[in-house]
C-alpha cells in the first residue's frame, strides 16, 4: 500500500486523520513537527506527504522547502493543510512547492480524492521511462 | 494721529495767506501812488484855468477902466482929464500881454485873444477919434466896440469855466478810482489777514484738542489692556519691556513699573519647554521687536515667571513701525497649561481607545485562532466515530454524530467569519490578485451547492456566454461570494429554481462582470432588505433557527466585493424570491498601500510562519513562569521566532509581536517584564514604541532591551529614553550562538535590577 506521512503538530488531527487514512488501507507514517516531517520524508520515502502548514518550530514553509531540497524528493506529492482558505494561503503553499492544498477541517472525501489523484498521477509517472 | 497732520498743512497755507496779502498791498499802494499823482496834476491844470479866468477878468476891468476914463473926458472935456485915460490904456496893454502868456497852452483862447487884441485897437482907434472929435458924440460906436470885447470876454470866461469844470471831473474821476483800488485793497488785505488768522487759530485749536484725545486714548487703551484676559506687554527695538497690562504682571508675576526698561527675554523668554537655553537668536518677541518680522500665534514655547517657574503659552508678536521707524512689538500672550494639559489627557483617551480598537481586532483574531483547533477536533472525532458506528452496525449513533458534525461545522463557519470580519474592518485583508476562468469557477461553486439543492428539490441552473473569458481578480474571495450567494438562494427557496446567469457589462468606462442569482425562494421586505447586510442580521432573526447560516456570509461577501472595487445589489418580493447582483470589474485592481502577500517564487526567500489568525502575531500561550514573560519585537519571522525559542529555552513565557502596532496592543492586555526590541520595523518603528510606552503610565517602567542591525547615531540614543536602554549591536557577536547568549544574558540581568529596583524604594 502507499505510505503516507501525516506532519502535523496537533495529537487530535494527526491521530483523527490517521485512523481514517488506515482504515482506507494505506500505511501511516506520523511526524510532530516540522523537523521530524523532513526527517521522516528522508528516512521513510514516502509515497505522499500531509503536511500542516501552521506548526511551531520549523513549519509548515519551511519544511516543505527542506524535503524539496532532499534528493529524490523534488516529485513527492506535498498537500497543505491549512487551517482557513481566506487568508491566501492556497497560493502560498503553491509558491512553497506544495502539490496541491486542502483546508482544514478536513473533509475527508475530497482529501482522499486528492490523494488518489496525486497517486495516481505520481505512479504513471514513475512507470514512464526515464529518458 | 490727525492732528499733526494739520499742522502740517497750516504753515503753507497761512504763508500763502500773507505772501498775497502783502502782494494785494504793493499793488494797491503803487495805484494808490499813480492816482494820486495824476490828481495833483488835475488840480495844477485847475488853478491854471481860474487864474486864466481871473486875468481875463482883470483886462475886462481895464477895458472898462479905460472906457470910462474916455467918458469922463468926453463928458467934461477936461484936459486934466486925458493922461489918466491914456495910463489906462497902458493897463489894457500889460493885462493883453499877461493873458496871453496866461492862454498860450490854448490855441482857441489865442484866436480869441487876437480878436480882443483887434478889438481893443479898433476901440482906441474909436476911443481917440472920439477925443478928438469932443464935440460930436460917437458914444455908439465904442459901446459898440466895447460890446464887443466884453461878448469875447464872456466866451473866454465861458471857455476857461468849461475847462475847469473839465479838470475837475477828471480830478474827481481820478480821485474815486484811486478810493476804489485803496478799498478794495484795503479789503482784499483785510480779508487775507484775517483768514490767516482764523487758520492759525484753527491750528492751535486742533493741536489742543489732539492732544486732549491722545491722553483720553491712552487712558481708554490702558483701561482695554489692563480688562483682557491676555497678557499684553510692549518692548522697544532693544527689546526691553516698555509696558505691561494688569493680566501680564499678574501672570508673568511682575512689577510693570520695575518691568518698564528691563530685558524681556532675560526675564521671561530664555529658556525653551525643555529647560534648555532659548538663544537671543531664536527669539521671535525679539526678531519681531528688532527686525519687524511678524510672529503669528506661536504655540509650544514657555514664559518664565520671576520665581523661575515656567509654563506654556500661545503669543503673537506684532512688530510696531512708527513714523520715526522706531522698532519694538507689542505681544500677546495666553497662559494655555490647561488647554496643554486637556490636549494631553484626549491625546491619551485617544491613544488609549486606538490601542483598545486594535487590542479588541487583535483579541477577536487571536480568539478565532485559538478556537479552530479544538474544533477542528470535534469535527474529526465525530465523522471518526461516524465512520466507526457504521462500521459496527452502531447506526443509532449515527444521526447524533452528524448533529455533533454540524453543529461543529457551523461554529468554525461562524469563527472563521468573525475572523474574515475583524480582518476587513481592521484593514488587513489582503488581496491575491491571479488570472482566472469565469465559467470555471461559476461551474465548481455551483457543483458545490447542487447536492444540498437537489435535496430540497430546487433546480440550481448556470447561464454562461460561452465566451465569458477570464477576469483577473481573488480567485478565493471571488468563489466565497459566489458560494455565498448561491448557499444562500438554495437554503431560501424548496422545489423552486435558482439560476446564476453571467454576462459581461459596461459600467460607465469599466468593463465589470455582472452575476446575477436569480431564486424563486420565499423573498424579502424592504426592512429584511435594509439589514441584509449587516454581520449577524439574517433577515429575520427566526431564520437562522429555521435555515441555519452564521448571518455572516452576506456581510463579508458585501466586503469582499468592495474590496475588489464592486458592488452587490438586492432585488427581492415577498413569496416571489430574490435576485442577488454582483458587479466586479474585469482587471480587479490592487489595495493601494497594500502589498501582496505573495511569497518570491525563489526557494531561498524567508517565509515566516503561515498568516492563519494573526498575520502579525503568533502566542505561544505564555505561561507565568517564574521566568515571567517577555515580548519579542522583530518584523522578521524567523529572527522573531529563533529569539522567541531561544528566551523560552531559559523559561520564559514569550509573546511575540511583529510591529510595534501589534506590541502596543499586546502590551495593554498582557503584562510582560520586558520587551526585546528590535529599532528598525515597518508600520511603526522601535523608536515609536518606545515614545508611545513613554506616554502609557503602566507602559513606560517596563524595561526594554534594544537588539538592533543599525549603528547607532547620537540621536538614535538619545531617542532610547535618553540613552537609557540597553542595547546589543547584531554585528557584534561573533556567532548565532553567541548573540543569542548575549541577548538572553542581558534579559535576565536587566530583569533582575528591575526587580531589584522595583523592590528597592521601601528599604
Amino acid at each position: 500500500m502507499p505510505r503516507i506521512l501525516i506532519v502535523e503538530d496537533n495529537e487530535d488531527n494527526r491521530d483523527a486523520l490517521s485512523r481514517r487514512l488506515k482504515r482506507r488501507g494505506y500505511d501511516v507514517l506520523m511526524a510532530v513537527d516540522g523537523r521530524a516531517g523532513v526527517e521522516a520524508a528522508q528516512a521513510e520515502a514516502p509515497d505522499l506527504i500531509l503536511m500542516d502548514m501552521n506548526m511551531p518550530e520549523l513549519d509548515g514553509w519551511e519544511a516543505t522547502r527542506q524535503v524539496r531540497a532532499l534528493p529524490d524528493r523534488g516529485a513527492t506529492p506535498i498537500i497543505a493543510l491549512t487551517a482557513h482558505a481566506m487568508s491566501g494561503d492556497r497560493e502560498r503553499a503553491l509558491a512553497a512547492g506544495c502539490t496541491d492544498f486542502h483546508t482544514k477541517p478536513v473533509e475527508f472525501d475530497k482529501l482522499l480524492e486528492q490523494i488518489e489523484s496525486l497517486l495516481s498521477a505520481a505512479h504513471a509517472s514513475s512507470l514512464t521511462p526515464a529518458t | 494721529m490727525s492732528a499733526p497732520a494739520r499742522a502740517i498743512r497750516i504753515g503753507p497755507v497761512a504763508t500763502a495767506g500773507v505772501a498775497s496779502a502783502a502782494l494785494v498791498l504793493i499793488v494797491s499802494g503803487w495805484l494808490s501812488f499813480a492816482n494820486f499823482g495824476a490828481a495833483a496834476v488835475a488840480e495844477q491844470l485847475v488853478e491854471h484855468a481860474l487864474s486864466s479866468q481871473a486875468q481875463v477878468e482883470r483886462l475886462f476891468a481895464a477895458i472898462s477902466n479905460t472906457v470910462a476914463s474916455q467918458r469922463s473926458y468926453l463928458a467934461t472935456g477936461k484936459a486934466d482929464l486925458v493922461p489918466p485915460y491914456l495910463a489906462t490904456v497902458a493897463v489894457v496893454d500889460g493885462e493883453l500881454i499877461a493873458l496871453a502868456a496866461h492862454t498860450s497852452d490854448n490855441a482857441r483862447q489865442q484866436e480869441r485873444l487876437a480878436a480882443i487884441r483887434v478889438a481893443v485897437t479898433n476901440l482906441w482907434g474909436v476911443l481917440t477919434r472920439e477925443v478928438k472929435r469932443r464935440e460930436r458924440f460917437d458914444v455908439r460906436a465904442s459901446e459898440t466896440l466895447v460890446a464887443t470885447v466884453r461878448g469875447i470876454a464872456a466866451d473866454m470866461r465861458a471857455e476857461e469855466g468849461r475847462i475847469v469844470i473839465e479838470r475837475r471831473g477828471a480830478a474827481a474821476l481820478r480821485r474815486s478810482e484811486a478810493l476804489i483800488a485803496i478799498t478794495a485793497a484795503t479789503g482784499t488785505a483785510l480779508l487775507l489777514v484775517l483768514l490767516t488768522y482764523l487758520l492759525l487759530r484753527r491750528d492751535v485749536s486742533l493741536r489742543r484738542s489732539a492732544s486732549a484725545d491722545r491722553t483720553r486714548a491712552a487712558r481708554y487703551n490702558q483701561i482695554v489692556l489692563d480688562s483682557t484676559g491676555e497678557g499684553i506687554f510692549g518692548v522697544d527695538r532693544d527689546g526691553a519691556f516698555t509696558f505691561l497690562n494688569a493680566t501680564a504682571c499678574r501672570t508673568l508675576g511682575l512689577n510693570g513699573e520695575e518691568a518698564r526698561g528691563r530685558s524681556m527675554h532675560t526675564l521671561i523668554h530664555s529658556q525653551k519647554n525643555d529647560g534648555t537655553m532659548l538663544t537671543v537668536a531664536d527669539d521671535r518677541i525679539l526678531s519681531a521687536a528688532i527686525r519687524g518680522r511678524a510672529s503669528a500665534r506661536v504655540d509650544g514655547e514657555v514664559f518664565m515667571r520671576t520665581d523661575g517657574s515656567l509654563f506654556a503659552v500661545e503669543y503673537s508678536a506684532s512688530p510696531l513701525l512708527d513714523d520715526a521707524g522706531e522698532g519694538g512689538a507689542v505681544v500677546a500672550f495666553s497662559d494655555i497649561t490647561a488647554r496643554k494639559e486637556i490636549e494631553q489627557m484626549l491625546l491619551a483617551a485617544k491613544a488609549d481607545a486606538e490601542l483598545a480598537n486594535v487590542a479588541k481586532s487583535h483579541f477577536l483574531a487571536n480568539m478565532s485562532h485559538e478556537l479552530r483547533t479544538p474544533l477542528n477536533a470535534v469535527i474529526l472525532y465525530s465523522e471518526l466515530l461516524q465512520e466507526e458506528a457504521e462500521d459496527t452496525g452502531q447506526t443509532n449513533l449515527v444521526a447524533d454524530l452528524l448533529k455533533i458534525r454540524s453543529a461543529g461545522r457551523h461554529l468554525l463557519a461562524l469563527v472563521n467569519g468573525v475572523l474574515d470580519l475583524s480582518k476587513i474592518e481592521a484593514g488587513k485583508m489582503e488581496l491575491h490578485l491571479e488570472r482566472f476562468d469565469v465559467a470555471g469557477i461559476a461551474n465548481e461553486v455551483v457543483q458545490a451547492v447542487m447536492p444540498a439543492a437537489r435535496k430540497r428539490g430546487t433546480k440550481v441552473t448556470l447561464r454562461c456566454e460561452p465566451d465569458i473569458g477570464s477576469m483577473s481578480g481573488d480567485v478565493t474571495k471571488v468563489r466565497q461570494i459566489l458560494l455565498n450567494l448561491l448557499a444562500n438562494a438554495c437554503k431560501f427557496t424548496d422545489k423552486g429554481l435558482v439560476t446564476l446567469t453571467i454576462s459581461r457589462v459596461l459600467t460607465g468606462e469599466r468593463a465589470e462582470l455582472m452575476f446575477a442569482l436569480r431564486d424563486s425562494g420565499i423573498g424579502m421586505t424592504a426592512e429584511q432588505v435594509a439589514r441584509l447586510f449587516q454581520p449577524f442580521m439574517q433577515a429575520d432573526a427566526s431564520t437562522t433557527r429555521r435555515f441555519g447560516g452564521t448571518g455572516l456570509g452576506l456581510a463579508i461577501s458585501k466586503r469582499f466585493a468592495e474590496l475588489m472595487g464592486g458592488r452587490i445589489g438586492v432585488e427581492s418580493v415577498v413569496g416571489e424570491g430574490s435576485t442577488f447582483t454582483l458587479w466586479l470589474p474585469v482587471e480587479v485592481e490592487a489595495l493601494s498601500g497594500m502589498e501582496t502577500d505573495l511569497p518570491a517564487p525563489a526557494p531561498a526567500a524567508p517565509v515566516g510562519k503561515p498568516a492563519e489568525a494573526a498575520p502579525e502575531v503568533t502566542m505561544q500561550m505564555p505561561a507565568m513562569t517564574e521566568g515571567g514573560v517577555v515580548m519579542v519585537v522583530e518584523d522578521d519571522d524567523l529572527t522573531r521566532e529563533v529569539l522567541g525559542r531561544a528566551l523560552a529555552k531559559q523559561g520564559w513565557g514569550v509573546v511575540e509581536a511583529a510591529s510595534g502596532r501589534v506590541a502596543l496592543a499586546l502590551l495593554a492586555e498582557q503584562q510582560v517584564e520586558l520587551v526585546l526590541l528590535d529599532l528598525m520595523m515597518p508600520e511603526m518603528d522601535g523608536f515609536e514604541l518606545l515614545e508611545s510606552m513613554r506616554k502609557h503610565v503602566a507602559l513606560q517602567t517596563i524595561p526594554v532591551v534594544v537588539l538592533t542591525a543599525k549603528d547607532l547615531t547620537p540621536e538614535d540614543r538619545a531617542r532610547l529614553r535618553g540613552g537609557q536602554v540597553d542595547t546589543i549591536q547584531q554585528k557584534a557577536a561573533p556567532s548565532r550562538e553567541a548573540l543569542l547568549k548575549d541577548v538572553t544574558d542581558l534579559v535576565r540581568a536587566v530583569v533582575e535590577q528591575h526587580r531589584q529596583g522595583a523592590r528597592a524604594p521601601g528599604v
